[in-house]
């Protein structure tokens, strides 16, 4: 290595980088880092974000499993109104562990794991801006929710309820409220979440920034890749103000402070306000992601463009920016006076106005198509309707005279089942059929889906329709039994019932999957002759996505460039065009070598990093400082060598840039 | 069959199972039915809620009929392989962007009318009630003419100063009391009183003041819920046009035994009423200690045994006290509930109520975490004091001094002797 006396600052600065590096390999050669980017060890280590997306969706999955049993020992507490078959402990945990795992250890999970896998796929880019940080994402999910799951066996799970209204759970932790530790497992877990979901949402929003193809406008993006932008932006703002108000629980159930607590000036309403102002963002958090999967693949299926793209586009952003005004239709009945009440009424309902937009935009994608019913057709036609019912219920809520008899009763429980399970599930469901052959490069059994569907339809109907009855007619919420007199058993069984035919067709996809990654019908790249850019590459998706960057001059650049349109509007194959034509595919390393692919290399820092975290956060809950020492030593060597460490070394590829 | 006969077959099914499942729409008459109002609030929000969910259905019908319809109309056949790649229509996205807004704002405007109707004070002449949600029971306080305080032997009640006591309310639990057709204003809290704060450490406040949850009041019959909150008063008015019991429960999640914390509205006719009014401000039939010179029944004896009056006012109908005041316990009516409202009032369940209140696997109970209450001091103080305490075990309590307090198990016969001067306390 020559020596160079550095003369003007340039040279200075690069030589600090060399030596930086020299250091950085040093230390990191005392925990070498790694390097294969296959083989079961490389799912650790890998920065990749489609397996970072697989490893998401599949953890998520896990997590849907354990809600699901969660639901069913509820539902199986309520098939009568005087039932033991639950404690009234196990209950109170039962309901707050199902709304947790589903909104925070599935929703935003497996939303991130789809954002993950398609966005870069969709925008024509290798890989997301921050790889190292989006792998970082994944661990802080898992072992926050390890974390939060843990507590079952150190003390007993939260079960103050997945919102954790003050003061039941700010109350002293040994003043009997809330008894153990669950809460603080709670408060902590979801601190841990909240920080893998922030860094996620940075992240997408710097990839879909910077890092679109040439040509790739944001008005020619994929719908999904704006929906994910947009509820980006929801998350980074909403998730630190409920991060602020955990804290502010944390404190004072365990160090002594009055935030919350009324006796000395502190208000148990501030913290739902600062929850809901998180919340409710929130829940559209997890349903535009929903919303831009079906906007996928209503057109694909209907061979049609998405009628109105622009449109679409746009209500989702507006219903972004509206999210921020409605929170308080959450505390309708809590005494904030009929101004505030009046106020949010009206804003509320005009949030349902672009909503219903899109509703008839995709009426508008079908009419006229050429429609093939697949399976992930029939989920995303099952969410216009299911999504229609609960955003019309929702609409109902809004109307606050109306929710002071709706709010805490099973009629709330209907509405939002309707949207998310109807709607997200739904979506996500669909969403799994249509790119399992872009994952997998096989196709899932399209009969056996179709029968999952409707066993899945039937039974979530059943389910939830009797509740809209069962609330109204005063069944609330939380309650560990009901009255015999109130006559809604039956109601309740057959919603009992209908859970159980839901589990039964979960069970059924599980096996679709798993039975079709290893004996589904092997298929090329673009099976569903589709229209955007992730289905021009062959299948499974090589690990370089584009063997050359893609140009891009159009929505459905793809569909394009195999179809043009004859005088009649009507697509015509293009001259030259076979669709059988597989796209080239090469090995990694011909990638890099030939074709000048620079891919991140694999790192292990952003899953000590997480470690660090998830061991100090023991420590947190179990009193134990030591066991803190260690969680910030080992966060803070796992940020160190991260920061040391170049973002791409020699490896099986790579190289620096 | 062919495909449009098997689409109409379709639609008119859905249709008709839609007209089937909201006809079911008024539920069963269980005197705790929003859809079935027997109150004036509960009338205004069932008027302005029934076209608004009628037309909702409507839309909703309409809306999968054509998702349902389209679907099968542009099905793929070998003659629409290829569609017209329409990208849109700025007109129809004009129209269903208007339409909605006009209907939505058709909705806002009786929506905030009642909004503020709902809101009014009550008319001079209503009934003003506080109400308190405690865990897991609501006490009711209500106002009353003013009364002078009577001893059980007749006598005024005087207070340190040899002052006659007087008071404007009477306190009671589970079960409200109103006359028909008058307006009730309930003033909803989560705590008694306020608490003073100086001279006290916060942990002390913490543990001292019970109100550490919020509930929710909602007898749905009659009117909307509203929340009991800490440091706030809420306002709740209602008007039951009929007579008869109504039922309700807390909601708003408030802890352990929140599912089975229940409430009633008794309705009576205004002669009922105050006939009540005026037992409830009589003093009791038999005190909770024996006069001087007397010597204490079973029962006074073990009430001063097992500290009853740590946590329940029982001499006096207007004090308010951690646990419900047992002044006047004893039922006046058919179908009264006591244990937090979930269990019905009857000698059997009263004696097994004050033996375990915590025994809910046999039904005489609810789940409590309670014990601690019986260190017998001051409702907060202690581990775990929230609720009613199980009296038939034995109980060990072992300070951080190292002393252990060991307290006897109640018999079955003093808590029948217990349950028998409660019951005969109406």
């Amino acid at each position: 290595m020559t020596v160079i006396a550095p003369e003007t600052k340039l040279e200075r600065n690069i030589l600090k980088k060399d030596a930086n590096r020299i250091k950085g390999s040093a230390l990191t050669a005392l925990i070498k880092r790694p390097t294969k980017t296959t083989g079961p060890f490389s799912w650790v280590t890998s920065v990749d974000h489609k397996k970072i997306g697989i490893l998401y969706i599949a953890v998520a999955l896990l997590f849907f499993v354990a809600g699901g049993i969660e639901a069913l020992l509820i539902r199986l507490q309520l098939f009568s109104p005087n039932s033991s078959v639950l404690t009234a402990v196990q209950y109170n945990q039962m309901f707050t562990m199902h709304g947790t795992t589903m909104v925070f250890l599935v929703g935003m999970p497996i939303i991130a794991g789809f954002g993950n896998y398609l966005i870069p796929l969709m925008i024509g880019a290798r890989d997301v801006a921050f790889p190292r940080l989006n792998m970082f994402g994944f661990w802080v999910f898992l072992f926050g929710g390890v974390f939060i799951y843990s507590s079952f066996f150190l003390g007993g799970a939260p079960d103050g309820g997945w919102f954790g209204y003050t003061p039941l759970t700010s109350s002293p932790y040994d003043s009997g409220i809330l008894p153990g530790n669950g809460t603080n497992f709670w408060a902590i877990g979801l601190l841990l979440l909240a920080v893998g979901s922030t860094t996620s949402a940075l992240n997408f929003i710097v990839t879909v920034t910077n890092m679109r193809a040439p040509g790739m406008k944001l008005m020619r993006m994929p719908v999904f890749v704006w929906m994910m932008t947009i509820i980006s932006f929801l998350t980074v703002f909403a998730l630190p103000v409920f991060s602020a108000a955990l804290i502010m629980v944390f404190f004072d159930r365990n160090f002594g402070t009055t935030f919350f607590f009324s006796a000395t000036g502190g208000d148990p309403l501030l913290y739902q306000h600062m929850f809901w102002i998180f919340g409710h963002p929130e829940v559209y958090i997890l349903i535009l992601p929903g919303m831009g999967i079906v906007s996928e693949i209503l057109p694909v299926f209907s061979r049609k463009p998405l009628f109105g793209y622009s449109v679409i586009v746009f209500s989702g952003i507006a219903i972004g920016f509206v999210s921020w005004g409605v929170w308080a239709h959450h505390m309708f009945a809590s005494g904030l006076g009929p101004v505030a009440v009046s106020a949010f009424s009206v804003s509320t309902m005009l949030v349902g106005v672009p909503t219903g937009v899109k509703i008839f935009n995709w009426l508008g994608t079908l009419w006229g198509g050429s429609i093939k019913f697949t399976s992930a057709m029939l989920y995303s036609v099952g969410f216009i309707a299911m999504f229609t019912i609960g955003g019309l219920s929702g609409v109902t809520h809004a109307v606050s005279p109306a929710d002071t008899q709706q709010t805490d009763t099973y009629y709330i429980i209907a509405h939002f089942h309707y949207v998310l399970f109807g709607g997200l599930v739904f979506a996500l469901f669909g969403g799994v059929h249509y790119w399992f052959p872009k994952v997998f490069g096989r196709m899932m059994s399209e009969k056996l889906g179709k029968i999952t569907f409707w066993i899945i339809f039937v039974g979530f109907n059943l389910t939830f329709a009797p509740m809209h009855l069962s609330g109204l007619a005063g069944q609330a919420r939380r309650t560990w039994r009901y009255q015999e007199e109130l006559g809604v058993t039956f109601l309740n069984q057959m919603a009992t019932v209908g859970a159980f035919l839901i589990a039964f067709g979960v069970l059924l996809l599980v096996i679709n999957i798993v039975k079709s990654k290893f004996k589904g019908e092997v298929t090329g790249s673009d099976p569903w002759d589709a229209r955007t850019l992730e289905w021009s590459i062959p299948s499974p998706a090589p690990e370089y996505n584009f063997l050359e960057v893609p140009r891009v001059s159009s929505v459905d650049d793809f569909w394009h460039k195999k179809y043009e349109e004859d005088p009649d509007g009507r697509s015509i194959l293009r001259d030259g065009v076979d669709l059988k034509e597989e796209p080239l595919r090469v090995t990694t390393e011909e990638a890099v070598s030939k074709y000048g692919v620079h891919l991140p290399s694999p790192s292990i820092w952003p899953m000590i990093v997480p470690l660090g975290m998830t061991i100090g956060a023991y420590g947190l809950v179990l009193f134990n400082w030591y066991t803190c020492a260690i969680g910030v030593a080992v966060t803070a060597a796992g940020l160190i060598g991260w920061a040391i460490e170049p973002d791409t070394e020699n490896a099986e590829h790579g190289g620096a840039h | 069959m062919s495909r449009t006969r098997r689409l109409w077959m379709l639609i008119s099914s859905t249709l008709i199972t839609a007209l089937v499942v909201t006809s079911c729409a008024t539920g069963p008459d269980n005197k705790q039915n929003s859809l079935r109002p027997e109150g004036d609030s509960a009338e205004k929000i069932m008027n302005l809620f029934s076209p608004i969910f009628w037309l909702a259905t409507v839309i909703g019908i309409a809306v999968i009929v054509a998702t349902i319809y389209v679907s099968f109309k542009f099905r793929a056949t070998d003659k629409n392989r290829s569609p017209k790649q329409i990208h849109g229509n700025s007109v129809l996205e004009i129209g269903w962007t208007i339409l909605p807004l006009i209907i939505l704002i058709g909705i806002a405007i009786p929506t905030v009318q009642t909004v503020f109707e709902l809101d009014k004070k009550a008319d001079p002449g209503a009934i003003k009630v506080q109400v308190v949600g405690k865990q897991w029971w609501w006490q009711f306080a209500v106002e009353t003419d003013s009364y002078q305080i009577l001893n059980a032997d007749g006598t005024v009640k005087t207070d340190e100063e040899g002052k006659p006591e007087t008071a404007n309310s009477v306190v009671t639990a589970n079960e409200l009391v109103v006359p028909v057709n008058r307006q009730i204003e309930l003033d909803l809290r989560a705590c008694d009183g306020e608490t003073p704060v100086v001279d006290k450490t916060v942990d002390e406040l913490k543990q001292a003041n019970p109100c550490n949850v919020i509930h929710s009041f909602w007898i749905p019959s009659l009117g909307g819920k509203v929340d009991a909150v800490p440091g706030r008063s809420n306002r709740l008015v209602l008007k039951a046009q009929n007579e008869g019991i109504f039922t309700g429960q807390c909601t708003e999640y408030c802890g352990l035994s929140h599912g089975v914390m229940r409430m009633q509205v008794r309705v009576v006719s205004e002669a009922e009423y105050s006939k009540w009014i005026e037992g409830m401000q009589k003093p009791p039939v038999q005190p909770s200690i024996a006069s001087e010179g007397q010597t204490p029944t079973p029962a006074q004896r073990a009430i001063e045994k097992f500290g009853c009056a740590n946590c329940h006012a029982m001499d006096n109908p207007a004090t308010v006290s951690y646990g419900p005041n047992l002044t006047h316990f004893g039922p006046d009516f058919e179908n009264e509930v006591l244990g937090g409202g979930s269990i019905p009032k009857t000698e059997e369940h009263t004696w097994r109520w004050v033996y375990n209140a915590t025994d809910w696997e046999n039904g005489w109970g609810i789940p409590m975490q309670a014990d601690d209450c019986r260190l017998g001091v001051a409702p907060g103080e202690g581990k775990r004091c929230v609720g009613m305490p199980n009296f038939s075990v034995p109980y060990v309590y072992k300070g951080s001094d190292g002393k252990e307090l060991k307290l006897p198990a109640m018999t079955e016969t003093e808590a029948k002797a217990i349950g028998d001067y409660l019951y005969k306390n109406k």
